[in-house]
């Protein structure tokens, strides 16, 4: 390896949300370069939703992507709501929390077995897979779609929900809508979730044993496993307010890609099912903490791989935790109650974060005294992972090295490096392109 | 039927099947009708699990036909070449292209349907080019005639 060569290059890697291209070069047993380029152009929304009102935020930045729109719409909207002083019923706080859970099973599902497994199963894509394994292919097209109609039912479409806004929901779910929901997840999304966790078991010699110990930061919460709010938690410093996440995200400019990186105690950081896992695994819920013992997964996950193993027990959990929400909200009943509006418009700031599927995702929103945005910042997971793909990559190569892989096996693993992130590099323009056989 | 209108409302033309999914969600519906109407947006996969389910399916989506804007027309999977690679980057997780191999490989294609619909601007923007929304009104009929064929 003293002496050995090596340019591998992977332009606009498969099966991820966006493009980036994988560089690396070796020089005479030297690693030169070791990157995931992100060539996606910048998108603007921050200047974009500059002196919109209030009511409008939250629609507009679910269009920074087409699989994170939940999570993007609910952190505009506790920064939104903060920032002008609007305080949501306990009811709200229940229906988004299930909303969140819905839009992280859909996406988990999506990555685990559209995205990820055709890696494990050694073949370039679930086409393949659904040639051989058609049941398998159904039932994750079965889970992912139950998982659409659940947000379908309380936000008024499959995804960019429209009945979202500052201060409640324009339309509730009715209780007929709530016991669908509840009747779908056991019956049907419960044992998919079963037979997903023993088909992964069976997948787990295919992935790669590569560790390497990082800080993961996710939020914390004293009585849930977080994903709607808490505290920011890194396994290196402890816990924080949301309101200090400039001093956690530390944004910096990288000359080999458009997306920004971020580092905080260490030259970067993790954020996603691991940073999640890592900091929260004590309240997990018992399913889920069975599957993670069965996965023989317990704090601290060091393998970058097994995020995809670490999402299937989160969606395990927030299975659970929705039947749990469900069960409160039908004693409760749902009471009619209409979006909370400021009492007097005002100027102010606030910060706000949410674990979307791909990890902790800030919304920072200044308004002026008529209900206008004058300045935002919106980082997102995939910003704050850069920088950990290519800490991993460095790291990866020798690794890989010593295994005495092939260049092929090492593309590929480097591929499934990129993959594991569940990266979404962005969301842009895609028609099909069609010529008919005529 | 179920028609799914895909697209992303914040590209230009790439939002046509978005629009159409909306107005025809808002238009009243026969009782006892079979309609469905789903607004996937930019979840192709969406399209795969309805087929997969076994539904006949009506797929409203922005396409490079190579042909003037706001011209449209309906076909099928049998109309397309076998091994569809994706066109340009996507969002949708599957491509339309790959969910129509998936549609392919688990055998159940023959429920899928396209109305594509030619593109004339997708930069980014809200609106639909003038070309383009005038397709509306005639895509609209088109997929009320066939519901009504069906009733």
């Amino acid at each position: 390896m003293s002496e050995m060569s090596l340019r591998i290059e992977v332009p606009y890697v498969t099966r991820v949300e966006g493009h980036g291209n994988i560089v690396i070069d070796m020089k005479s047993g030297k690693l030169l370069t070791s990157h995931l380029e992100v060539v996606e152009p910048p998108r603007y929304f921050e200047a974009m939703i500059k002196g919109y009102p209030y009511s409008d935020i939250a629609l507009i930045t679910s269009r920074i992507c087409g699989i994170c729109s939940v999570g993007h719409q609910m952190t505009s909207l506790k920064a939104t709501e903060r920032a002008l002083g609007i305080s949501v019923s306990a009811q709200t706080v229940l229906l988004r929390k299930l909303l969140v859970y819905a839009a992280t099973m859909q996406s988990h599902v999506l990555h685990i077995y559209f995205l990820a497994a055709p890696d494990l199963l050694g073949v370039p894509s679930v086409i393949p897979l659904a040639a051989t394994h058609p049941d398998v292919v159904k039932m994750a097209l079965r889970m992912k779609k139950l998982a659409n109609d659940i947000c379908d039912k309380l936000g008024g479409r499959t995804i960019h929900p429209n009945r979202l806004v500052p201060g409640g929901f324009t339309k509730l779910p009715s209780p007929a809508d709530l016991t669908w929901i509840r009747t779908m997840l056991e019956k049907q999304m419960v044992p998919d979730a079963k037979a997903s966790l023993a088909l992964l078991k069976s997948l787990l010699p295919m992935f790669p044993t590569f560790e390497r110990e990082t800080e993961y930061i996710g939020l914390s919460h004293e009585k849930e496993y977080a994903f709607y709010d808490g505290d920011v938690a890194s396994t290196d410093a402890g816990h924080f307010p949301v309101d200090d996440y400039l001093s956690l995200t530390n944004e910096f400019v990288v000359p080999h890609s458009t997306s920004k990186h971020c580092r905080h105690a260490r030259s970067s950081y993790f954020v996603g099912a691991l940073g999640r896992f890592n900091n929260n695994y004590p309240r997990l819920n018992p399913l889920a903490k069975s599957a993670a013992a069965e996965l023989g997964l317990a704090p601290t996950v060091k393998n970058p791989f097994l995020n995809t193993a670490v999402q299937l027990v989160e969606t395990v959990h927030v299975v659970e935790e929705s039947l749990k929400l469900l069960d409160d909200l039908l004693v409760r009943g749902i009471k009619e109650e209409k979006p909370v509006v400021p009492e007097r418009m005002r100027e102010g700031r606030a910060a706000e974060a949410t674990e979307v599927p791909r990890g902790i995702l800030f919304h920072d929103y200044t308004y002026d005294n008529r209900g206008q945005v004058v300045k935002a910042n919106c980082i997102i997971p995939t910003t704050q992972n850069t920088q950990c793909i290519d800490d991993d990559m460095t790291e990866l190569v020798p690794w890989m090295l010593n295994k005495g892989m092939t260049k092929d096996q090492m593309t590929l693993t480097l591929e499934m490096l990129v993959r594991a992130y569940d990266p979404c590099i962005s969301c842009s323009v895609h028609f099909l392109d069609v010529e008919f056989r005529e | 039927m179920t028609v799914i209108g895909l697209g992303n409302s914040a590209m230009g033309d790439d939002g046509i099947g978005v629009e159409i999914a909306e107005i025809l969600g808002r238009l009243p519906r026969r009782p006892g009708g079979s309609l469905e109407v789903i607004n996937a947006a930019e979840d192709a996969v969406l399209a795969g699990s309805c087929v997969a389910e076994g539904k006949d399916v009506l797929l409203v989506d922005a396409v490079d036909m190579k042909s003037e804007p706001g011209t449209w027309r309906v076909f099928s999977a049998q109309d397309l070449p076998q091994g569809l690679e994706p066109a340009g980057c996507s969002t949708h997780a599957l491509s339309l292209a790959e969910v129509i191999e998936l549609a392919r490989a688990l055998g159940c294609a023959d429920r899928l349907r396209i109305l594509g619909v030619q593109v004339g601007d997708v930069r980014p923007g809200r609106f639909l080019s003038p070309r383009v929304r005038e397709s509306v009104p005639g895509v609209i009929a088109r997929i009320r005639e066939e519901v009504e064929a069906l009733s």
